[in-house]
């Protein structure tokens, strides 16, 4: 029996629309196609059952305006200063505009939006927003917003699950993007999916840094793909730490605890982020204040309580402690179920007696593949919704509960788009040209099993990335050790192709997978340590500590875009940011909050 | 591609533990059956005559019906509490406020009603 | 991560399409601390002693729904079932029983996903709400009636733990009625009757024999169990409905 096969099989199929990633992003680009277009044919490409996807993770919220004391022009204000300006204000109004009805349209398709009294879905508070906006399901809105929308995809007999395929490349002819080829996992045979369009939504790339809340897929595949095929990624430096996760594990325990009445205290007992700017000490959840200012401050407050001792030791590092006992158990049980389970399982902890520790980890990959309003990226025919996108929305700082949203907004925009780009350039690629690049694909990724034995260990390598990421390009960053962090990664780079595999079967090898991915957030990595250390300014999630601790509008207020060729560093470039009506000011929060 | 591993099934009800509970839970019905039978054949000995009703009460004082009987008890005992045990699973689920109620209570409502009606059975039987 | 300074041997079934016709049993001692999950365990296991080992995983905080493995004989989501409840050792890790194994502790899980669309698994209405319309009232005790049946994470290990699917297959099984349960009791549904005949069919309900067991090992407290056994209430009814109809000769 012979243990590979130097020739894989290499099936073909032809579709409308491929969709890579299955998930918040990824259905909801599908089901949009499906119900306005039922003639095209559209694949979802998956490397998991779409219901996996780390979609179903988030718990807090998402973001939409419905309640008669707020605004689109409130949304839109926050959202813009919570991104320190960086962001596409037009964009954003886009955005904004947009949320309640997706909100509404998932409620139709029977999300179980958390009610109030009277029978209308509850908002509660969240970081950085100026008022109660952000729908909710218990803590577990990601879940159920998830599972409505994979269920409510098997409707569509329009719609063609590829699941646990992985996508290793894309098919490009003439400069326009025809296609993708795919792993089918459990056989290890290769499929080219040709198609007229693909939209990129394969979620963040959190798993470039070792303590994360990501699920072990998000390692950036989509970003990559697009690197690799001369796609430029957007504002990559801003890296979201979310401040409130569980020390050594990273696992997430939501900001909806905070909106929901939760104190963030030091080893003292002491709620230090009034000193912080953040002030005044309240005991009930107020808007933009205290425990509900924005992500990057209070990760920035962590970072300094930690240098001056106050914070708690744990086995797993130091922490600060997320106190939920005064509210109660009964509104524990009703709002925060799932934390509760979280932190008597992972920590010990029953939150309604004792406090949750807590500190930051990284979250959220504010940058992405560059698009515009319309979702399009710069490659004719190729799109990108969800996390891997940067449409512009969250700048240098996202708030939280405003991914949800883009996801159902973006989603749904990037579906209608390229289902209108496949009907206006009718006539497929040529299949000959694209089944060739197929086959030489396939080719290139079977390579990996055919390597000698003896060579460097995958998992070496990926905790030598990690740990320059985490070590290098951190909360705050200098650029002796972001320097120091280029270099590595560079060297880690070409060390790639010395790793060997301990298993050269097709069947289900994860390992193989692994590798690939571990390409992909290689260059991720570069892209994020380049773009930082070229951002010579202080800027929301992008925090230094050498000489550049100011905010620069005058150099910086501009996009950064970062681009790879083969052999080289990643090349930075900076793009004009589309500011349409407001200014850039001073972001305030707390007592000197403007509206 | 090779095929699939598919696992045979075994024994499965007698390891693991709890599945040897239900395949217990099953057999014991036998029991129940059974003195169903032999409350039949009483019966059948009442409307036979005054004759057959004493043979049948005298049979029922052999050692080795009292014996049968221990283990009738004992059999429908565990019947009965292992079938409260799943029985807030088969009831209409019952609500208080958001609250549904908790499947222990609803165990515990049914061995405590049904120990009172043992017990008033048999006083009643004492009395009579 | 803290990797502990205890150790503990596993003990894993191994399966490789490639090369064996029968499964085989491998040891690996890892090291580890008070908070390592099973989970961390077989990471360790693929990153340090043996790269071919495969399994699935994604979230790490049991709501993907996708690391589900039979721990001791008990289907057990493995990032949410820790080592030190397993000293001295060894542990047993297996596949999900029931269903085939393509490779190690990886399943074919088509037997669930082939028959989801089947359930109608999607909010149904004699007339679609226009977004204008707003949103559904539906009040938080309303909610509360399909709060659990809507917690389901599809881990399918209440399939590995009941022998009724183990020996029939084609059995809808406890996470599918569940789901169609879930739907069935939403305020917002009408859809009950589409959904029927899945519950009448001779694998719908009536596969069930109320061992108990799926409820037992479900992560996410669902409780199928309740939700079949509420079905075969209304099956009942159904078919007496129906009997009745065609008695008194009525309409349809
Ligand atoms: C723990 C946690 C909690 C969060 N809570 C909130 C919150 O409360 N509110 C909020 O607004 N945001 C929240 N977020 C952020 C938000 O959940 C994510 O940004 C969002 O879910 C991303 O969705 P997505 O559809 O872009 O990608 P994902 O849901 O991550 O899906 C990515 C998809 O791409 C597929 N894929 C990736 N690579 C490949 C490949 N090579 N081949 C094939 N398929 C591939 C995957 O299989 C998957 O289907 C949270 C994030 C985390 C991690
Ligand atoms: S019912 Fe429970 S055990 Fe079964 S798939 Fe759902 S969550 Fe898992
Ligand atoms: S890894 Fe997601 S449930 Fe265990």
């Amino acid at each position: 029996m012979t243990r590979f096969d130097h020739r894989p099989s290499l099936e073909s199929t032809r579709h409308d629309v491929v969709i890579v990633g299955g998930g918040g992003a990824g259905l909801s680009a599908a089901i949009a196609i499906a119900e306005q277009h039922p003639d095209l044919s559209i694949a979802l490409v998956s490397k998991v059952v779409p219901m996996r996807s780390h979609t179903v993770a988030a718990e807090g919220g998402a973001a939409g305006v419905v309640s008669a004391s707020d605004g689109l022009d409130l949304h839109f204000r926050d959202t813009v200063a919570g991104g320190e300006w960086l962001c596409d204000q037009a964009a954003v109004d886009h955005f904004v505009a947009r949320c309640a009805d997706e909100m509404v349209r998932l409620e139709h398709w029977g999300c179980p939006w958390s009610r109030g009294a009277d029978g209308s879905p509850a908002v509660r508070n969240f970081g950085g927003m100026s008022t109660a906006r952000t729908w909710f399901a218990a803590d577990k809105t990601g879940f159920h917003i998830l599972h409505t929308l994979f269920q409510t995809s098997l409707r569509f007999p329009g719609i063609q699950r590829f699941d646990e395929y992985f996508v290793h490349d894309l098919l490009v002819d003439d400069g326009r993007c025809r296609g993708v080829v795919a792993i089918d996992i459990a056989s290890g045979g290769f499929h080219a999916l040709q198609a007229g369009a693909v939209i990129m939504a394969t979620g963040g790339a959190g798993r470039v840094y070792r303590q994360n809340t990501n699920a072990g897929i998000l390692t950036g595949d989509g970003l990559g793909l697009a690197l690799r095929h001369g796609v430029a990624l957007r504002d990559m430096e801003f890296v979201q730490f979310h401040p409130t996760t569980l020390p050594g594990s990273g696992l997430l325990i939501t900001e909806g605890c905070r909106g929901e009445g939760a104190y963030l205290t030091n080893r003292h007992g002491y709620r230090y982020l009034q000193d912080y700017g953040l002030g005044p000490e309240v005991s009930e959840p107020a808007p933009k204040t205290m425990e509900l200012g924005p992500r990057d401050r209070l990760s920035q407050a962590f970072w300094h309580e930690q240098q001056a001792g106050r914070t708690v030791d744990t086995p797993n590092g130091p922490a600060v402690h997320l106190e939920l006992m005064h509210l109660g158990r009964r509104k524990i049980a009703e709002r925060l179920p799932f934390i509760s389970e979280l932190a008597k399982t992972f920590v010990g902890v029953d939150p309604a007696r004792a406090p949750i520790p807590v500190c930051p980890s990284v979250h959220y990959t504010m940058g992405g593949i560059a698009t515009d309003i319309t979702t399009a990226t710069a490659m004719p025919g190729l799109y990108a919704c969800g996390e891997c996108a940067s449409v512009g929305i969250h700048g240098a700082n996202r708030l939280g509960s405003n991914s949800l949203a883009e996801l159902l907004v973006f989603g749904r925009e990037a579906g209608l788009n390229a289902a209108s780009f496949v009907l206006d350039h009718a006539g497929q690629g040529e299949g000959t040209a694209l089944a060739a690049q197929a086959r030489d694909s396939a080719a290139r990724a079977s390579a990996w099993l055919a390597r000698p034995a003896g060579g460097l260990r995958l998992a070496e390598l990926r905790e030598q990335m990690t740990t320059a990421m985490q070590d290098g390009v951190g909360i705050y960053r200098d650029a002796e050790r972001m320097v120091a962090a280029c270099e590595t990664l560079e060297n880690l780079s070409q060390s790639l192709d010395r790793i060997s595999l301990d298993d050269r079967g097709r069947c289900f090898n994860t390992e193989w997978l692994s590798a690939i991915e571990l390409g992909f957030t290689l260059d991720v990595a570069r892209c994020i340590a380049h773009a930082a250390l070229n951002r010579k300014e202080s800027r929301g999630a992008h925090q230094r500590l050498d000489e550049y601790t100011q905010r620069d509008d005058d150099q910086f207020l501009r996009h950064s875009l970062a681009k790879l060729a083969p052999g080289q560093p990643p090349q930075i470039h900076y793009q004009a940011v589309n500011i349409t009506r407001l200014a850039p000011g001073e972001r305030r929060y707390g007592a000197e909050q403007t509206p | 591609m090779k095929a699939h591993y598919q696992r045979p099934m075994g024994r499965w009800y007698l390891r693991p533990f709890y599945l040897f509970v239900y395949t217990l839970r099953e057999l014991t019905a036998v029991f129940v059956l059974l003195y169903a039978l032999v409350l039949l054949a009483g019966l059948a000995a009442l409307a036979a005559g005054p004759e057959a009703w004493a043979g049948y009460r005298q049979a029922l004082t052999h050692p080795l019906s009292i014996g049968l009987h221990v283990l009738i008890l004992v059999a429908a005992l565990y019947n009965s509490i292992t079938w409260f045990m799943v029985a807030p699973k088969a009831m209409p689920a019952v609500f208080i406020g958001t609250r549904p109620l908790p499947g222990l209570l609803i165990t515990l409502a049914h061995i405590v009603v049904f120990a009172i009606i043992s017990v008033v059975t048999v006083v009643l039987a004492g009395a009579g | 991560m803290n990797r502990g300074n205890r150790q503990i041997d596993i003990l894993i079934s191994r399966y490789d399409p490639e090369r064996d016709d029968q499964p085989r049993t491998e040891r690996y001692t890892v090291p580890y601390a008070h908070d390592s999950s099973v989970l961390d365990a077989l990471l360790y296991i693929k990153d340090h002693l043996d790269g071919s080992l495969s399994f699935r995983w994604s979230c790490r905080m049991a709501i993907c729904g996708s690391c589900g493995k039979m721990i001791n004989g008990v289907p057990s989501l493995s990032c949410k079932t820790f080592l030190r409840d397993y000293a001295p050792g060894p542990l047993y890790i297996e596949a999900l029983h029931h269903f085939p194994v393509i490779k190690d502790l990886v399943v074919d899980q088509a037997g669930f996903f082939d028959k989801l669309p089947e359930s109608r698994p999607w909010l149904i209405r004699d007339q679609e709400r226009a977004l204008a319309d707003g949103p559904h009232r539906q009040s938080p005790r309303q909610r509360a009636r399909f709060a659990s049946t809507s917690a389901c994470i599809n881990c399918l290990l209440c399939y590995a733990a009941c022998p009724q699917y183990g020996m029939k297959p084609d059995f809808a099984g406890p996470a599918l009625l569940a789901l169609v349960e879930r739907y069935n009791a939403d305020s917002r549904d009408q859809g009950k009757a589409e959904r029927m005949p899945m519950i009448n069919a001779e694998d719908g309900v009536w596969s069930c024999t109320l061992v108990g067991n799926c409820s037992a090992v479900c992560p996410k407290d669902v409780d199928p169990a309740a939700a079949i056994n509420r079905n075969k209430l209304e099956s009942a009814k159904d078919y007496f409905l129906r009997f009745l109809k065609i008695g008194s000769g009525g309409a349809e």
